[in-house]
């Protein structure tokens, strides 16, 4: 099956879509023509997933926490994490788009570097005890929407990434490391 | 044209994509596939045997075999008129210039006559291109040369892709 070739604004409002509504993940996904493999999401399951998607925002809480002058690995508090993700990961998405208009800043690179290595690490130790979940491929969608807004990835490789993820066809802390390789040697 | 420059870790990424797209079919399937198209016998189970080559690239597994000989069929497909010995003779002969360290794993398939027209073919557009003199008749080799030079353009970038991530490891591909 040829993988559907969205373009780069489609493949973005996509994944704001998703950041907005995590438990609606095989109709967004599938408007981008991305097929979800044992696509049996529990209704009961949809309020926590929405939930933890939104707490976990990655992103948007750490630079949240930069901004108060907080060191967020350190310091913050889960009942803030829990009460502000959803909305102050969009606000710092946007205000965070604003700054860098070029390409990725400096200080955000090695932020998503080092992300991404523990994420990589984290998902390992989950794969070899067969409990990666969907919300952490949800997750992995969500943490590539940097690179393809500051074209560090394409839009199609982007697609197929997402695509063989979700399928279980890549192992989802491989595909971080590719994440981390593209974002390492961008300059 | 806006053209992307493929550097090491894109490389990387597009070498894992194939190598998911490639995993999902089986070297039996592409066999019956070349056969069912009307490739002899002898150079479809070479093929086959060869879809069977991976490399480790970073611990992990990539069947360059099966990528190749993906890439293979959507040529022939791309070629529905042309022959296909000639288009399987073409695309071996366009792979082993442009990739040189496939042609160990593939000298066993490059045996076969389709394969040899295209490496006589092969052989011409070298010599073209060290300025020296060719027999330039427009037999069946003289075909042979185009239909190669049109899959030099097509295998293109899968080449770039494999000498960025394998020209700076040891090969040590396992069958």
């Amino acid at each position: 099956m040829a993988t559907p070739k969205p373009t780069k604004e489609k493949l973005l409002q996509m994944i704001d879509r998703l950041e907005r509504n995590p438990e609606d993940k095989i109709r967004i996904l599938g408007d981008t023509g991305i097929t979800l493999i044992g696509a049996g999401l529990g209704v009961a399951a949809s309020s926590v997933i929405a939930t933890t998607a939104g707490a976990t925002s990655i992103f948007g809480i750490t630079t949240v926490a930069s901004w108060l002058g907080v060191t967020a690995i350190a310091a913050t508090p889960v009942g803030w994490v829990v009460g502000c993700a959803t909305a102050a990961g969009a606000l710092a998405y946007g205000v965070s788009r604003l700054i860098h208009n070029g390409g990725l800043a400096e200080g955000r690179k090695k932020e998503l570097i080092q992300k991404y290595k523990e994420d990589a690490k984290q998902i390992e130790i989950k794969e070899n005890s067969n409990g990666v979940t969907d919300l952490d491929k949800t997750n992995f969608v969500l943490s590539i929407r940097d690179l393809i807004e500051k074209d560090i990835i394409s839009p199609e490789d982007a697609t197929k990434l997402i695509n063989y993820v979700e399928q279980g066809k890549i192992f989802l802390s491989h595909a971080y490391k590719l994440l981390k390789n593209l974002l390492e040697e961008n300059k | 044209m806006n053209e992307e420059v493929l550097t090491k870790a894109k490389a990387d990424l597009k070498l894992n994509l194939l190598n998911a797209e490639a995993e999902s079919l089986s070297s039996s399937d592409l066999y019956m596939w070349l056969i069912d198209s009307g490739l002899s016998s002898e150079v479809a189970i070479r093929l086959k045997n060869f879809a069977d080559v991976t490399e480790n690239v970073t611990d992990h597994a990539i069947s360059i075999g099966k990528i190749v000989l993906l890439k293979i069929v959507d040529f022939i497909k791309l070629h529905p008129n042309l022959a296909i010995g000639i288009a399987v003779g073409a695309a071996i002969g366009a792979l082993v210039s442009l990739i040189p360290f496939l042609g160990v794993y593939l000298a066993p398939v490059v045996a076969s006559i389709s394969a040899t027209i295209g490496a006589i073919a092969g052989h011409r557009i070298d010599k073209i291109e060290q300025g020296q003199t060719v027999n330039t008749s427009t037999d069946i080799i003289a075909i042979g040369q185009d239909a190669i030079e049109i899959a030099k353009e097509f295998f293109k970038l899968l080449a770039e892709i494999f000498n960025a991530v394998f020209n700076e490891q040891v090969l040590s591909f396992r069958v």
